[in-house]
C-alpha cells in the first residue's frame, strides 16, 4: 500500500463571523494534495483564504467541514508534528530570548539530543546566514532577521513537510536567493513544500504546481512549466492566419491582433517569429511580456484577458 | 506508544519561561524585596515574620503578581505559542511548562530569602525550628496557588490584564466587604439594626477565606508559638493551585490557536 501523502486537504470549509455580524467565507470546499518532493504554491490576492487553508492544514484552525490530513493522520496527532516544519508570516519570538536560545528550545521540543542539537542549531544558523544576530535578543531583530529565524526553526527538525507562509516577506535580495536555493535543495531531498507567496517570479522558479485561490475557493490547479515566459507578437493579419497558427502553435492564444505564446526561454523568440512568418503571419511587433505565471494569475484570479 | 505527550510539564518550556522572566528588570527589584525579608527577620520570630506578619505576604504577592503577568497570553498573542504547539507537545504540557518555569523562579527567590532567615536565626542563637523549616513550603504553596490562578486567567485575558483583573477582583471584594461592614456598624450605633446588612456581613465573612488561596500567616504564627496548628489553609491552597492549573489547561484546550482572521 502506498504511503499517504504528506499533506491532504479534503473539501475543507471555514466561515467566520466578521464585522457587523456578517458571515465571511474564508475557505470554501478546498481540496488539494502535496506529495513528497513536490513544491506547491498557493496564489491569490489578500483575503483569498491562503493562510486560512494553511492554518487548517496545521490544525491551528478547526474546519467547519472537510478534513486535513498530515501523512494520513489528523494534524492534532503528536507523531505527525515531529515530521513537519512551519514558518509563519512575520514570526514573533520571545523578546528576551536570543535567536540561539529560541532554536535550542525548539530542538529540545523536537526531542533532538542536546549534543546533536547544538550542531544542528549551528548548521541552520549558517545555512540561513544570520550568525551575527543569533546571539542577540529577538526583541531587537529586524523583520528580515525574524523571518530568517522563523525559517531556521522550521528547518531545524529536518521536516518531511514544510509549510511556508510568505517566507520571502522582509528578506533582502540575497535572502530571497538563499531561500530559493534552499527550496530547490529541499525538493531534491524529496521534502514536500506548501508555499504561500506573492512573489510570482520566485514561485515560477521553484514550484511544481500552483493553486490559484480567490474568495476562499480554489479556482484552478496548474502545473508550472519551469521558468516559462510569455511572448507577445502583434500581427497585421490575425484573421487570415488564425486557423494555421492554431495548427502550428497549439499553446498560442490569439487575442485580437495579439498572439501570446508561452516560451521556455527568451532564446526561442527568433524561432517563434520565423514560425509565424512561415505560417503567413505579418509580424508588426514582437516582445517578451511578463512571466507566464503572471499572465495566468491575471487571467484566472483577476479575470483579465 | 510513541512517548509524546506523556507528561504534565514540558521542561524545555519551563527553562525558556524562566529565562524570559529572568531578563525582566522590575522582577529583579521585586525579587530583591522578597529576599530582603529574609535578612530583616528577627532571630526568635523568623518563621512567623519571614513570609507572614503584616508586611511579609505583600512583597511576595507583588512579586508573584508581576511574575504571572501575561504568562500565557503574551505567547498566545505574539504567535510563538502557535509555533511551539506545532511541536510534539500537548497544550497541557506547554501550560504546565510555563507555570513550572515561573514557579521555579518563585521558589528560587523564596528559597534565597529563607536561607538568609535561617542564617539570621542561627546567628541569633534561636536555632532551626520546625516552624522555620515549614515556613518555605507553606508560603510557597500559597504563592504558587496565586501564580496558578494568574496563569489560568492569562489564558483568557489579554496581555497583562490577568494581573489587573485579579487585583480589581480583590479590591472589589474588599470594598464590598468593608462597605457593608461599615454600614452594619453604623446602623448598630444608631440603634437601627438592619437584618439584611447583618446577614450579608455574616455571609461575606463566612465565604471570605475561601475566595482565593488562604493566607498562611496564622498557621506560621501558630507553628512559631508551638501551639496547635490548623493545617487546613495549606491543604486548601494545594487544592486551589491544582484546580487553577486544571482550569487553565481546560480553557487552553478550548481555545482556537490561529491568530489572523480574513
Amino acid at each position: 500500500m502506498a504511503a499517504p501523502p504528506p499533506l491532504e486537504l479534503r473539501a475543507v470549509a471555514k466561515r467566520y463571523r466578521g464585522a457587523e455580524g456578517r458571515e465571511v467565507v474564508a475557505v470554501d470546499g478546498v481540496s488539494f494534495t502535496v506529495r513528497p518532493g513536490e513544491v506547491v504554491a498557493l496564489l491569490g490576492p489578500n483575503g483569498a483564504g491562503k493562510t486560512t487553508a494553511m492554518q487548517i492544514a496545521l490544525g491551528l484552525l478547526e474546519p467547519d467541514a472537510g478534513e486535513a490530513l498530515l501523512f494520513g493522520l489528523p494534524p492534532e496527532r503528536l507523531e505527525v508534528r515531529a515530521r513537519i516544519g512551519f514558518a509563519p508570516d512575520a514570526p514573533v519570538f520571545p523578546r528576551q530570548l536570543t535567536g540561539y536560545q529560541v532554536l535550542e528550545l525548539h530542538a529540545a521540543l523536537l526531542g533532538i539530543p542536546s549534543a546533536k542539537a547544538a550542531l544542528r542549531v549551528r548548521e541552520v544558523i549558517d545555512q540561513l546566514g544570520f550568525t551575527e544576530s543569533a546571539g542577540r535578543p529577538c526583541g531587537v531583530y529586524s523583520k528580515g532577521q525574524g523571518q530568517r529565524l522563523g525559517l531556521a526553526q522550521a528547518l531545524l527538525g529536518e521536516p518531511e513537510l514544510l509549510l511556508l507562509d510568505e517566507p520571502s516577506a522582509g528578506l533582502d535580495p540575497s535572502g530571497v536567493a538563499a531561500l530559493r536555493a534552499l527550496l530547490l535543495k529541499l525538493k531534491e531531498r524529496k521534502v514536500a513544500v506548501l508555499l504561500n507567496s506573492h512573489l510570482l517570479s520566485e514561485v515560477e522558479r521553484v514550484c511544481d504546481t500552483v493553486l490559484f485561490m480567490r474568495g476562499g475557493r480554489l479556482l484552478r490547479q496548474q502545473a508550472v512549466q519551469g521558468e516559462a515566459r510569455l511572448a507577445e507578437l502583434k500581427l497585421a493579419n490575425p484573421l487570415l492566419v488564425a486557423a494555421r497558427l492554431k495548427q502550428v502553435l497549439p499553446d498560442g492564444k490569439l487575442d485580437g491582433a495579439m498572439l501570446r505564446v508561452p516560451l521556455a526561454s527568451d532564446d526561442v523568440m527568433p524561432g517563434l517569429v520565423k514560425m509565424v512568418v512561415d505560417a503567413g503571419g505579418e509580424v508588426l511587433d514582437a516582445r517578451m511580456a511578463g512571466a507566464h505565471l503572471e499572465q495566468l494569475y491575471l487571467e484566472i484570479v483577476e479575470g483579465r484577458a | 506508544m510513541n512517548g509524546y505527550g506523556s507528561g504534565l510539564v514540558s521542561w524545555p518550556i519551563a527553562k525558556a519561561c524562566a529565562r524570559e522572566r529572568l531578563r525582566q528588570g522590575p522582577l529583579w527589584i521585586l525579587g530583591a524585596l522578597v529576599v530582603l525579608q529574609g535578612v530583616a527577620v528577627s532571630a526568635d520570630q523568623a518563621a512567623a515574620t519571614l513570609f507572614g506578619g503584616a508586611m511579609g505576604p505583600v512583597s511576595l504577592l507583588l512579586f508573584t503578581l508581576f511574575l504571572g503577568a501575561g504568562m500565557i497570553s503574551e505567547e498566545l498573542e505574539n504567535g510563538h505559542a502557535q509555533l511551539v504547539l506545532l511541536r510534539p507537545i500537548t497544550r497541557a504540557e506547554w501550560f504546565g511548562g510555563r507555570l513550572a518555569g515561573a514557579g521555579l523562579l518563585l521558589l528560587g527567590v523564596m528559597g534565597l530569602a529563607w536561607v538568609f532567615a535561617l542564617g539570621v536565626a542561627l546567628k541569633g542563637g534561636a536555632g532551626v525550628s520546625l516552624a522555620l523549616l515549614c515556613a518555605l513550603p507553606i508560603a510557597f504553596v500559597w504563592a504558587f496557588a496565586w501564580l496558578a490562578t494568574l496563569a489560568a486567567l492569562s489564558v483568557v485575558a489579554r496581555g497583562w490584564s490577568n494581573t489587573g483583573w485579579l487585583v480589581l477582583a480583590v479590591l472589589g471584594w474588599g470594598f464590598l466587604y468593608y462597605f457593608l461592614a461599615a454600614g452594619n456598624a453604623l446602623s448598630r450605633a444608631a440603634q437601627r439594626e438592619s437584618k439584611f446588612l447583618d446577614q450579608a456581613v455574616t455571609l461575606l465573612r463566612t465565604i471570605e477565606p475561601y475566595l482565593g488561596p488562604r493566607n498562611p500567616s496564622d498557621l506560621m504564627s501558630a507553628l512559631q508559638m508551638g501551639g496547635a496548628a490548623d493545617w487546613s489553609p495549606l491543604f486548601y491552597d494545594l487544592l486551589w493551585g491544582a484546580a487553577a492549573w486544571l482550569v487553565g489547561v481546560l480553557l487552553l484546550n478550548r481555545r482556537e490557536l490561529a491568530l489572523r482572521r480574513p
